[in-house]
């Protein structure tokens, strides 16, 4: 068999290979990928946790941030208990931290640096929707989160890989990632709220910190044709749930990425 | 270019082309609905940037590449999802249209996934979407050279594993 051959019979075995994907379809998906490049790319983080604030301060009952618990420096067991999120430090130096509302993403920033963390903590304040779209990925269904994401990246990344405006730089291992980060039972937490995961301080080297996107979906904060080779990649849960309208809603969405620590990114 | 201009320019384009990438892209990444969802969302966002990739010189090849690069992304990722009940409304109409079905020689199919990828994604620029050299090399990043070495080990290697059932079948 010669080489024209063979490439004819790699050729003619994918022949019957069709795309049944209408255009409109193609277009309608484009339409959601344009609108969300148009959104100002993040405006400096700083700008975001300005608004995460702001937003806060409307949202948050005038009386008294929902506190449930205190705080106690020098007591290893010391949590903090807000009605928007928890974080429970543990015997070993383990951080629990378990999310019920999008709220508050400074005060749970600065919790987790108290607690020892070099983070950085930002979210977006709007409601995501979503809808299913056909089609599986390993299994899992496929979900579409159409328009606006609120202050989620969607623009291309600089030439060095990081994303601009964002005053922080990715930390290239996926190891440290897998280590410093766990969502426990696929991020359910075991009290029944939305979203659970444990960071381990211990696992992270000096100079590496960690990134954690509340509230959006990691496709919107890294394009995925810009995605470079030399980041720690993300680790992220969602919760959905189906709304009267048949859409599904996420309702939360956390992501955490390793990034160098700094005094701009991390604090 | 007008809007009405450019939707008919992208529609063309994506009659044309739209089989021919989603096989490129089966061929490198072996699954079929996988190979459509990257497809489908590449073309998205083909469409999104279509003054930009209209101008490529290579159009389908700018696709194949986003596919490419999405799926090495999701990989990386490994994103979980907790989804409450089955949404349900919207029916799967890949099951419904048999699409999900293999419509490819298994035993061929099977011997591009013993390749190496990058064997696989030069096969698949080279042989399915008819890229010379130099724009599968400007493609992948890589050397003309190493593009030529890498098609003629894939060739071989197709050669020694497809050879004996090619013979098999041929025997009375």
């Amino acid at each position: 068999m010669n080489d024209n051959e063979l490439s004819t019979m790699v050729r003619e075995s994918v022949t019957d290979v069709h795309s049944a994907t209408p255009i409109a379809q193609i277009i309608s998906r484009g339409r959601a990928v344009r609108a969300r490049r148009r959104i100002p790319a993040l405006a400096g983080a700083g700008a975001v946790l300005a608004g995460s604030a702001l937003a806060v301060t409307t949202l948050v009952p005038s009386s008294h941030p929902g506190v449930e618990g205190s705080r106690r420096p020098g007591n290893p067991l010391a949590h903090a208990r807000l009605a928007a999120w928890t974080v429970t430090k543990q015997a070993n130096g383990d951080i629990g931290v378990t999310i019920n509302q999008l709220q508050n993403p400074v005060g749970l920033q600065s919790t987790l640096r108290a607690d020892g963390v070099p983070i950085r903590v930002s979210y977006s304040s709007h409601p995501l929707l979503a809808t299913r779209v056909p089609g599986s990925y390993r299994g899992r269904p496929i979900y579409e989160i159409p328009g606006s994401l609120g202050p989620a990246y969607h623009g291309p990344l600089r030439k060095d890989g990081q994303l601009p405006h964002l005053p922080c730089k990715f930390y290239p291992s996926t190891d440290l990632l897998n280590a410093a980060v766990k969502f426990p039972a696929d991020g359910t937490s075991p009290h029944g709220a939305t979203v659970y995961l444990i960071i381990k301080p211990s696992a992270l080297p000096a100079g590496a910190g960690l990134a954690m996107f509340v509230g959006g979906s990691i496709d919107d904060i890294i394009p995925p044709n810009s995605e470079p080779p030399g980041t720690g990649g993300s680790v992220g849960v969602s919760t959905l749930s189906t709304s009267k309208d048949g859409h599904v809603r996420v309702l939360y969405s956390v992501t955490v990425s390793p990034v160098y620590a700094s005094r701009q990114c991390t604090g | 270019m007008g809007v009405g201009t450019q939707h008919l320019d992208f529609a063309e384009f994506y009659r044309s082309a739209a089989d021919e990438c989603l096989r490129a892209v089966l061929v490198s990444i072996g699954d079929q609905d996988t190979a459509r969802e990257l497809v489908d969302e590449a073309f998205a966002r083909a469409w999104a940037s279509w003054r930009t990739v209209s101008r490529h010189p290579a159009p389908k090849a700018w696709v194949v590449r986003t596919a490419l690069n999405a799926n090495i992304s999701r990989w990386r990722r490994r994103r979980l999802e907790v989804p409450v009940p089955d949404p349900g409304r919207v029916a799967d109409q890949h099951a419904v249209s048999g699409t999900s079905a293999s419509l490819v020689d298994p035993q061929i199919m099977a011997a591009l996934m013993r390749l190496p990828a990058r064997q696989r994604q030069v096969v698949a620029l080279r042989l399915i979407l008819d890229l010379d050299t130099a724009r599968t090399a400007e493609i992948l990043g890589i050397a003309p050279g190493t593009v030529m070495a890498h098609l003629g080990r894939a060739m071989n290697a197709l050669r020694h594993d497809l050879q004996p059932e090619l013979q098999q079948e041929n025997q009375p």
